[in-house]
């Protein structure tokens, strides 16, 4: 049997998984991506409520902001695997024009930038601002990715499930 | 405050950043699931037309029209694939594509459309129950490409037997364009260098030398002139422009106005509502406009001549566009359709009575745009494939 068969099951199974729910497993993805920026949005309004901004905005004791933070944290990293997943391990690095190019460049750096982040929170030594610079980071990374593809899959070719 | 005794550990963020960045544009650039070629699949005979037409419904919303690329597929055409390794990737799925979008006839039928596309062979080898389909009868296609026409791409039913080139005759004498490599039946030129190749040129030949060419595409002066007028520039439009690029132009205009329309509904503003829904309709049909909303001052945002004209008057540009070719004008169906639904919902909103009698109308208009956009754009690549001469023996 040719080797290629496996991965094509792989690549089957993905779609097959995301098209029992979704049009399509673009389409899955755009949306799985859409809910991981939310989150994000989420993240920046709560990390600007734990470095002392916005207490007027959000009037919620610092300890519930912190698990906000903390769990929508989590949700986010967990509704972009099923797009990393496919974006890495199946579309692969494309530069086919500017807009894929961009969307490859900003997503190898996405989870470095991630990974950067958690380091500097767990070791409470560095500088007050690498903590909302990768985090910053991190947010306009995530935004970047969702513009050059949901955004796009949501006006160039279907707003739709 | 660095924690006492404990140094910053710079080398571990950066460290990190840099070795997961890398792993992930490592494992991108390596794609281990992608799946690998699939092996070139035996099929039947395909009919190309009846592919085209799977491949718009099915296809294209990924590929492109025409396979020019879309965004989330690559594009097909000058790939070089020939039908069965196109029904391999059929078969199997490759990238976001899934396995089995086509199956039997269907399948045949795409592969031989794509292969067609992708300068794989326009009648690739094919085989039914393992017997070779005779070899096609020598000729081939001249398509002037670009956006004025400065472009040429040469298809051969047969290969080159040995290096043959590509002429353009006319008054001014016999240019070279282009070589073909031998056992080559596919050439592609983006800039010919001699500007509009429908000016100044009576007929393209091919073959071994330029005086006796294996092959010759007349372009008559009929042709030509339409060809001009098509993409170079019409005397009969506004500013003399083109006829794709005036229509591109009042589509544009015609997009804008919609998201100007659905805008004033969000607005609750009633006479923006009906002064788009009037626009709507002058648009579709172009002068002299009515004053579909009643205030006196009829208004059209366009350049007048009509996407689909005023009745009875001079043509509008989707029939100018139809007339260039078999293709277009089906296309040309699809697209005047859209476009009335457009007007009449723009002729209901025009002289609605309350903002929330507007909602039908501006909901229908909202979502005719992307159907406007794409209808526009599979009339437009119609148009365009009206750009070829077909080769034939002098």
């Amino acid at each position: 049997m040719s080797a290629y068969v496996p991965t094509a099951d792989i690549a089957s199974s993905y779609a097959d998984a995301m098209e029992s729910v979704f049009s399509s497993a673009v389409a899955g993805k755009a949306w799985f991506a859409t809910v991981a920026v939310v989150l994000a949005v989420v993240q920046i309004l709560t990390a600007a409520r734990m470095w002392g901004k916005l207490s007027g905005l959000i009037r919620l004791p610092t300890p519930t902001v912190q698990r906000i933070h903390r769990w929508s944290g989590r949700l986010a990293l967990l509704f972009t695997l099923p797009v990393v997943f496919h974006c890495v391990t199946i579309l692969g690095f494309q530069s086919g024009d500017t807009r894929v190019l961009v969307h490859s460049v900003v997503g190898s750096f996405l989870y470095g930038i991630f990974a950067a982040k958690m380091v500097a929170i767990r070791e409470h030594n560095f500088p007050s601002w690498v903590i909302p610079v990768a985090g910053g980071s991190l947010f306009a990374g995530l935004v970047v990715l969702w513009v050059t593809s949901s955004y796009w899959y949501f006006t160039e070719v279907n707003f739709g499930i | 405050m660095p924690e006492e005794g404990r140094p910053r550990r710079w080398w571990l963020l950066i460290g990190l950043f840099a070795v997961v960045s890398l792993a992930v544009y490592g494992i991108a650039r390596l794609q281990p699931f992608e799946p690998s070629a699939p092996p070139a699949a035996a099929v039947p005979a395909g009919d190309a037309a009846n592919g085209e037409t799977l491949f718009v419904a099915k296809c294209a919303g990924c590929h492109g029209q025409g396979g020019a690329g879309g965004g989330i597929g690559p594009a097909l055409v000058d790939t070089g694939l020939d039908a069965p390794s196109v029904a391999g990737v059929i078969a199997a799925g490759r990238g976001a594509m899934p396995a089995g979008l086509f199956t039997g006839q269907d399948a045949a039928d795409v592969a031989a459309y794509v292969a067609g596309i992708s300068g794989g062979g326009a009648t690739p080898p094919a085989t039914t129950g393992g017997a070779t389909t005779p070899a096609p009868a020598a000729g081939g296609t001249v398509q002037l490409t670009g956006d004025r026409l400065t472009g040429i791409r040469v298809r051969l039913d047969q290969p080159a037997p040995v290096s043959w080139g590509v002429w353009a005759e006319g008054p001014a004498g016999t240019r070279r364009l282009a070589s073909i490599p031998p056992a080559s039946a596919l050439v592609v030129v983006d800039d010919a260098g001699l500007g509009p190749l429908v000016q100044g040129v009576d007929r393209f030949t091919v073959g071994p030398t330029a005086d006796a060419p294996a092959l010759t595409a007349p372009l008559g002066a009929d042709e030509a002139g339409r060809l001009r007028t098509l993409f170079i520039g019409d005397p009969d439009l506004p500013d003399g422009a083109s006829t794709l690029d005036a229509a591109s132009g009042q589509v544009a205009v015609m997009r804008d106005h919609i998201r100007f329309l659905v805008l004033a509904r969000q607005e609750r503003n009633l006479a923006n509502i009906r002064f788009h829904g009037e626009h709507m309709v002058n648009l579709a049909y172009g002068n002299p406009p009515e004053d579909v909303d009643g205030n006196g001052d009829p208004s059209n945002p366009g350049d007048g001549v009509g996407l689909l004209g005023p009745e009875g008057g001079r043509p509008g540009y989707t029939a100018r566009l139809a007339a260039t070719g078999p293709e277009a004008a089906r296309e040309a169906d699809a697209f005047t359709l859209v476009v009335a639904e457009i007007a009449t919902a723009g002729r209901e909103c025009g002289a609605i009575a309350t903002v929330e009698a507007s909602d039908a109308c501006v909901a229908t208009i909202g979502d005719r745009s992307g159907e406007l956009r794409r209808t526009w754009a599979a009339l437009r690549t119609g148009a365009l494939r009206s750009a070829t001469i077909a080769l034939e023996a002098p």
